[in-house]
């Protein structure tokens, strides 16, 4: 793809949903949830990352949305939370990035399937990007907590990964976990799912 | 966009339903423009049978590029993107022509196009069925259920793009259906009723949620009813 757009991101992603643990979005682009429609937190933190020739580094953000039915047949409504310690021009522009403005995927493409779009909110944001038990936090609106998969025998932890070899629609290679807590309050999103999917992953964007 | 899609599709099944004719003679009658006819019938065919179940990725397209006109940034033309998904049904098109040249050449296929030979019959659907289990037809499916990673990961602008970006998506579909179109041979090429069941299996099978179960599905009943058409021998089920 022709690079145009000013901006990159290389992003802790903590990624929690509402599917069970294969997240039917990952290979089908449908989801296996029991209403068949995706909600989703997902929790970024900036590691490296520009817009134009803003540093974006170490800021962190988090993103909610929900879908009817299965993420590309659209209708979503989607919200976007920023943490209080970016200043003006970085909420800006993380803004312009995740609503697709700038153009890049898999951004673009998340954000053409959005009726509904809120943010952005500044928030304080706790986050911990811990590879197996990352955790993010907005107090009164949202929490998530990712663990480890257990076997079912031993009950020692499964190490699961989904990998892209030739590259995945968010990310390459993600740690498959679990989640202990998950929920979103805000608005006219609200939603609950315990002990659903959890993804833990380096993101590259833009890419393709 | 929409509108074109449609209209795309009621040119093919108006085409279907009223314009197809053929040569019927013995092949060994057949011109060079005969064989140019057979190519066009089927590429327009499959554009009808296949349209359909494009439909909500050509408007997911759509969508991001009316963003990028809004903001004028430079976008991949929708037409194009039907063009290039076009593209590989048509080379599909083309090589199914030459196949069906000869199984006519052969007298596996009487010259009504249907299946004069019904361990012929047999045989395609079972493979047909079985097809259905195989890791390639898994895959593409996938591939082709899955818009959003097309377009994440294939993007490109320009027309160039566009029929590229289209061409790829067609070659998944091609990689889910094409043995499926094949079962036209043991139906008959112009049998309307079979090409309405195959336009809806095909649909179903990739924009409802439950799709891959309708896959496995479909794969044991074809097995089933080939075996049923060669147990019955000399009867065949579909002659």
């Amino acid at each position: 793809m022709p690079n145009q757009q000013p901006w990159a991101l290389s992003m802790h992603h903590i990624e929690c949903c509402n599917c069970s643990h294969g997240c039917g979005c990952q290979f089908a682009g449908f989801p296996d949830s029991e209403s068949g429609g995706c909600e989703a937190i997902l929790g970024f933190e900036v590691i490296k990352g520009h817009f134009k020739e803003l540093d974006l580094a170490g800021l962190k953000m988090v993103f909610a949305a929900m879908w009817p039915k299965a993420i590309h047949e659209g209708n979503g409504k989607g919200a976007l939370f920023i943490d209080s310690a970016a200043s003006d021009e970085q909420v800006t522009a993380l803004a312009t990035i995740m609503s697709g403005q700038a153009g890049g995927m898999p951004v673009e493409a998340i954000a053409s399937t959005f009726t509904e779009f809120e943010g952005p909110v500044i928030k304080n944001i706790h986050m911990n990007s811990d590879a197996n038990n990352a955790s993010f936090s907005i107090e009164g609106v949202l929490e998530a907590q990712q663990a480890p998969l257990k076997n079912p025998v031993t009950g020692d932890d499964h190490h699961v990964h989904i990998t892209y070899p030739d590259g995945g629609f968010m990310w390459d290679d993600g740690i498959v976990g679990t989640t202990t807590a998950m929920s979103m309050h805000y608005g006219n999103m609200s939603f609950q799912h315990v002990g659903r999917f959890a993804a833990k992953a380096i993101a590259n964007w833009p890419n393709g | 966009m929409a509108a074109v899609i449609l209209l795309l599709i009621i040119f093919s099944w108006y085409y279907m339903l009223f314009g197809m004719s053929m040569n019927m003679q013995p092949v060994a009658t057949w011109s060079y423009a005969d064989i140019a006819v057979l190519m066009m019938m089927w590429a327009i065919m499959m554009a009808g049978m296949m349209l359909p179940a494009a439909y909500p990725v050509v408007m997911l397209v759509e969508q991001l590029n009316q963003k990028r006109i809004q903001r004028q940034a430079s976008y991949t033309p929708t037409l194009f993107f039907v063009l290039g998904y076009l593209l590989a049904w048509t080379l599909y098109s083309v090589a199914i022509s030459l196949i069906q040249y000869g199984l006519h050449y052969w007298a596996l296929l009487n010259p009504m196009m249907r299946s004069a030979n019904p361990w012929f019959s047999a045989a395609l659907l079972i493979a047909a069925g079985s097809y259905q289990f195989t890791p390639l037809k898994q895959a593409c499916l996938q591939r082709c259920r899955s818009p959003l990673s097309l377009l994440s990961l294939h993007w490109q602008e320009g027309i160039k793009g566009a029929i590229h970006l289209g061409f790829i998506h067609g070659q998944y579909c091609l990689g889910c259906c094409w043995f499926l179109m094949a079962l036209l041979f043991v139906t008959g090429v112009m049998n309307l009723q079979w090409i309405f069941i195959l336009t809806a299996v095909v649909l179903i099978e990739k924009v409802v949620a439950k799709g891959p179960y309708v896959e496995k599905a479909l794969g044991l009943l074809l097995i089933t009813l080939g075996v049923i058409s060669a147990l019955s021998g000399g009867m065949g089920f579909f002659n």
